[in-house]
C-alpha cells in the first residue's frame, strides 16, 4: 500500500458553453424626427398622423397630454392648437442622411434602423475618443448639430451591454439631454433593466403588446422579475418568443440565436454597361436584386435581417448603407430602403455622374421561422405570381399607375378607401394598410354604397319646375323640390343631407349639402350642392 | 413527402393542360357567390372565358361577379375603371387586400401598353375587371388577349358592353327599382334587377331577379320568378314586401 500509484495529471477539458459575446453598442436616438423634419418650432404643438394615429408628436404637444398611438381626435382634444402634418418615411429618410453622414465621418459600419434611429459598435469609437463617455458627448454634438437644433437638443445617445439595454438608455438620454452610459458587462445592463416597465419590450423591442399583457396578469411587472425567472421555466411556458424576451431582459442582446453571418458570395448586384441617371430605373433594378437575393436566401429557408446597400457612379462617389430590421426585410423592404438611401444621396451630394453599381449584400441572416406557403389561409401560389404580375405591371406602366387599396376614413364615398401606390406597401402583408379605422364619422351616408365614384365630380344643374337652380339655405330648406337633373326628370329624391367639415380650419374647411336622386331613365345619383354648384359625385351603377 | 409534393405538382400540371377535364374540372373553375350558382352555367364561372355586364346595373353586377372568386383566395385586377366605388367593392364582398387597380395616366395608354400591361395582368390574376377605359383597347390585341386569358386560365369580366372583348357569357340587368327613396325622404335601401344570361353556349336565356345591392350592401336572390317574367315589370309595392332569400357573405 506504500507505493503510491503516480497518478498522471490530467487535463481536464473545461466544458465550453457556446456563449454569444453581448456587444458593447450605442444607439443615437430621436425621440421625434418626423417632427422635426416636419419643420416644427421649439415650442410649436405638432404631431405626425399615419393612418390617423399619432406616430410622433412635439415637445409641447406631448407636454398637453397628447400620445403615441392616439387617434387625431383624442389628439386634438387634448390639444386643440395642434399642427397636424401626414406621415412621410422617405422625406424622413432623405433628412435623416444629413445626420447619418456626419456620424458616419467618424464612426465606422453604421446601421440605420429607422429615419431618426442608427446603431454602432461602441468599441472602436470608444477606444479612439477616449471612453465611452466623451465618444458619447462628441456624437450627440455632431448629431444635434447637423440636425440644427439648438444646444441641449433632441438627439439622446445611449451606450450598453445590448441592443436593447442602448436603446433604452438612448431614450432616457434624450429626455435628461446628455449621454447614458452604461458600465461595462452583461449584470450592469441587466441591473440598469431591471427596474423598468416590461412595457419596453413592446415599445422598443416590438414584442407582441398580447404576451406583455399576459406578463402583467401573471404578476411579472418589471424586466428584473422577468429576468429572474429560470429560463427553461420561461421557454416551456412562453416558447422562442419567451426566450427571447427573457433573454433581452437580461441583459442579452436581442440578436436572435439562429442569426448568423452568411457565408461569401451572396451578394447580387448589377453592373450598368450605360450609367443609370434616374433613380426610378434604379429601383426598378433593385427590385429584381432584391426579389433574386430573397428568392436564394429562401430556398435555403433563411431570411436578410441586415443588409448593406451599395451604389457606386461612374466617377467613383459611393453610397453604402447598412440597414437593419429584426423580424427580417422582405424583398419589398429592401427597395424601400434603397429608394430612401438613392433619394438621400442624389438629394445631399451633387453627384457628378451616373450610376454603374448597384449592390445588396445580405450581412446577417437568419432562418426563417415565418410564411410558407400555405395550403389553407397563409401564402398561396395565387398570391405569388400576383406580386410578379404586379412588379411586371409597374415596370410597363410606371409605379404611380399600379395602385392598391388603403383604408382612409371619411363621409363620402371616396374617402372611405384611397388608393397607394403598389410599390409603397407590401403586398402580402396587407393588415397596415387595411386595418379599419374605427372612427364612427357620423353623417356617412349608409350601405349600399356607389358602385361608380367620380374620381373628379362633374358640375351639373339641377332645376326646379320652372327652371330656376335649386337652392339649399344655410338651415338646410330646399328652395323648391328638384325636378329636373340636366335634362332627365326626377323621379324621387331624398336630401339634403347637409355636411360642415373642418369648420375650424379655414382653408379646408367645407359645407355641403348631398342629395340621392333618382332619375326617370332609373339612375340612382348622388349630388352634393357645395356655395350654389351641383356636382354629381357618385352613381349607384 | 418529396413524392407526395411531386405527385401534386404534375397533377395540377395536367390540370394546366386540360388532360385531367373530368376529374378536377373544378379546378378549371372559380366559385362564384350562391347567388349566382342557379345562373350560371356549371354554377360557377369558367376559367378562360369572358364575361359581360351590361345594362343599368352593370358595374354592381361585375363587382359581386368578382367578389366570389376573390373570397375564395383570387386576385382581382381592374383595368380602365378609374371610378370604381371602393366602399361599394368592399361591400359587394371583393377583398381589398387581394385588389390591383391600374389606373392610366392623363394623357392615357396607347395600344401598346395596354396589350403589356394586361398581358401582365392577365398572367398573375384570376379575374380581370375591364371598365370603359379599356374601350380604346384595338380589336386585334384584344382577340389576342383573350386567347392568353384562355390559355392561364384567367377570366375576364367587362363593365357595360365592350366589343373587342367579346364575351362568352353575357348578362344584362333590366328594370332596375330603386328601393326606399320618395319625394325628399328616406334614402335608397336597395336595388331590385332581372339580370339575364345569354351566351354562346346558353342555349335558352336563363333569367333570374336580384337585390343588386340589398340594403347591407351585398347581393341577395329575389325570389325566383324564371318562369313567369314575361308578365313584365314588378311593380316597386309589391317588390317592396319581398324578404330576401339568401343572404350572402
Amino acid at each position: 500500500m506504500s507505493d503510491r500509484v503516480a497518478v498522471p495529471s490530467v487535463v481536464v477539458p473545461r466544458v465550453v458553453v457556446p456563449r454569444v459575446v453581448v456587444p458593447r453598442v450605442a444607439v443615437l436616438w430621436c425621440p421625434h424626427w418626423p417632427v422635426l423634419v416636419a419643420g416644427a418650432a421649439p415650442n410649436e404643438p405638432v404631431v405626425v398622423l399615419h393612418a390617423n394615429r399619432v406616430v410622433a408628436h412635439s415637445l409641447a404637444a406631448g407636454a398637453d397630454g397628447v400620445a403615441v398611438g392616439q387617434r387625431r381626435r383624442e389628439a386634438q382634444a387634448r390639444c386643440p392648437l395642434v399642427r397636424i402634418e401626414q406621415h412621410d418615411p422617405a422625406r424622413d429618410a432623405r433628412a435623416f442622411e444629413r445626420v447619418v453622414q456626419a456620424v458616419a465621418e467618424i464612426v465606422p459600419r453604421i446601421e440605420v434602423t429607422e429615419p431618426g434611429t442608427l446603431t454602432f459598435m461602441a468599441r472602436g469609437p470608444s477606444r479612439y475618443f477616449g471612453g465611452d463617455v466623451a465618444m458619447a458627448e462628441t456624437v450627440t454634438r455632431i448629431a444635434n448639430e447637423k440636425a440644427g437644433l439648438v444646444s441641449g437638443g433632441a438627439f439622446g445617445l445611449g451606450v450598453a451591454d445590448g441592443r436593447f439595454a442602448a436603446s433604452i438608455a438612448a431614450r432616457r438620454a434624450a429626455r435628461i439631454s446628455e449621454p447614458v452610459v452604461i458600465d461595462a458587462g452583461q449584470q450592469a445592463s441587466a441591473a440598469f433593466l431591471a427596474p423598468l416597465s416590461v412595457r419596453l419590450l413592446t415599445v422598443v423591442a416590438g414584442v407582441p403588446t398580447e404576451f406583455v399583457q399576459l406578463l402583467g396578469r401573471l404578476g411579472v411587472h418589471h424586466l428584473g422579475e422577468l429576468a429572474a425567472l429560470p429560463l427553461l421555466d420561461v421557454a416551456a411556458r412562453f416558447g422562442p418568443l419567451g426566450t427571447f424576451a427573457h433573454r433581452i431582459a437580461s441583459g442579452g442582446d436581442d440578436r436572435l440565436p439562429g442569426t448568423h453571418d452568411p457565408p461569401a458570395g451572396l451578394a447580387v448586384q448589377r453592373i450598368f454597361e450605360q450609367p443609370v441617371h434616374h433613380s426610378d430605373v434604379l429601383v426598378f433594378v433593385a427590385r429584381q436584386l432584391a426579389e433574386e437575393l430573397v428568392g436564394q436566401l429562401a430556398a435555403d429557408g433563411r431570411v436578410c435581417t441586415r443588409l448593406v446597400v451599395a451604389a457606386e457612379t461612374e466617377h467613383g462617389e459611393k453610397s453604402e448603407r447598412v440597414w437593419y430590421r429584426s423580424s427580417g426585410l422582405s424583398a419589398a423592404a429592401m427597395v424601400e430602403r434603397v429608394r430612401w438611401q438613392l433619394e438621400a444621396w442624389a438629394q445631399h451630394e451633387t453627384l457628378t455622374a451616373g450610376v454603374t453599381l448597384l449592390r445588396l449584400d445580405p450581412v446577417e441572416v437568419r432562418s426563417d421561422d415565418g410564411v410558407q406557403l400555405g395550403l389553407w389561409g397563409g401564402r398561396t401560389q395565387a398570391d405569388e405570381w400576383a406580386v410578379r404580375a404586379v412588379a411586371r405591371m409597374v415596370a410597363v406602366a410606371g409605379e404611380q399607375q399600379v395602385l392598391v387599396p388603403a383604408v382612409q376614413g371619411g363621409r363620402h364615398p371616396h374617402e372611405t378607401f384611397m388608393w397607394v401606390p403598389a410599390v409603397a406597401t407590401d403586398l402580402l402583408e396587407p393588415t397596415e394598410r387595411l386595418t379599419p379605422n374605427d372612427a364612427p364619422w357620423p353623417g356617412r351616408l349608409p350601405s349600399p354604397s356607389p358602385a361608380i365614384v367620380y374620381a373628379s365630380p362633374q358640375a351639373i344643374t339641377v332645376t326646379d319646375a320652372i327652371g330656376r337652380s335649386v337652392r339649399v339655405t344655410g338651415r338646410g330648406f330646399v328652395s323648391a323640390p328638384p325636378f329636373a337633373v340636366e335634362s332627365e326628370q326626377v323621379q324621387a329624391w331624398a336630401g339634403p343631407w347637409p355636411v360642415e367639415e373642418r369648420w375650424w380650419d379655414l382653408t379646408r374647411s367645407r359645407r355641403m349639402a348631398r342629395f340621392q336622386v333618382l332619375t326617370c331613365s332609373g339612375r340612382l345619383l348622388l349630388l352634393a350642392v357645395e356655395r350654389g354648384q351641383w356636382w354629381l359625385t357618385a352613381e349607384y351603377a | 413527402m418529396a413524392v407526395t409534393v411531386h405527385a401534386t405538382t404534375s397533377l395540377a400540371e395536367l390540370a394546366e393542360r386540360g388532360v385531367l377535364s373530368g376529374v378536377v374540372a373544378r379546378e378549371r373553375t372559380l366559385t362564384v357567390l350562391s347567388v349566382f350558382e342557379s345562373l350560371l352555367p356549371g354554377a360557377a364561372l369558367q376559367r378562360g372565358s369572358v364575361v359581360s355586364c351590361e345594362g343599368s346595373a352593370a358595374a354592381t353586377l361585375a363587382l359581386a361577379l368578382a367578389a366570389g372568386p376573390s373570397q375564395a383566395g383570387a386576385w382581382v385586377a381592374v383595368a380602365g375603371f378609374p371610378d370604381i366605388g371602393l366602399a361599394a367593392t368592399a361591400e359587394l364582398g371583393v377583398v381589398p387586400a387581394r385588389l390591383v387597380m391600374v389606373a392610366e395616366p392623363t394623357d392615357g395608354f396607347n395600344d401598346a401598353t395596354w396589350a403589356d400591361v394586361l398581358a401582365a395582368m392577365i398572367d398573375g390574376f384570376d379575374v380581370l375587371l375591364l371598365g370603359p377605359g379599356t374601350l380604346r383597347v384595338r380589336t386585334s390585341t384584344a382577340r389576342r388577349l383573350v386567347a392568353r386569358a384562355q390559355a392561364r386560365g384567367a377570366v375576364i369580366i367587362t363593365v357595360g358592353a365592350n366589343a373587342a372583348f367579346a364575351g362568352d357569357l353575357r348578362l344584362e340587368t333590366s328594370q332596375s327599382s330603386w328601393q326606399g327613396l320618395g319625394e325628399g325622404c328616406g334614402i335608397a335601401s336597395g336595388r331590385r334587377a332581372r339580370v339575364q344570361l345569354t351566351g354562346r353556349r346558353v342555349p335558352r336565356p336563363r333569367q333570374t331577379e336580384l337585390w343588386l345591392p340589398a340594403s347591407s350592401g351585398q347581393i341577395e336572390a329575389g325570389e325566383v320568378v324564371a318562369d313567369h317574367i314575361e308578365n313584365g315589370y314588378v311593380p316597386a309595392a309589391e317588390t317592396a314586401s319581398v324578404v330576401a332569400l339568401c343572404p350572402t357573405g
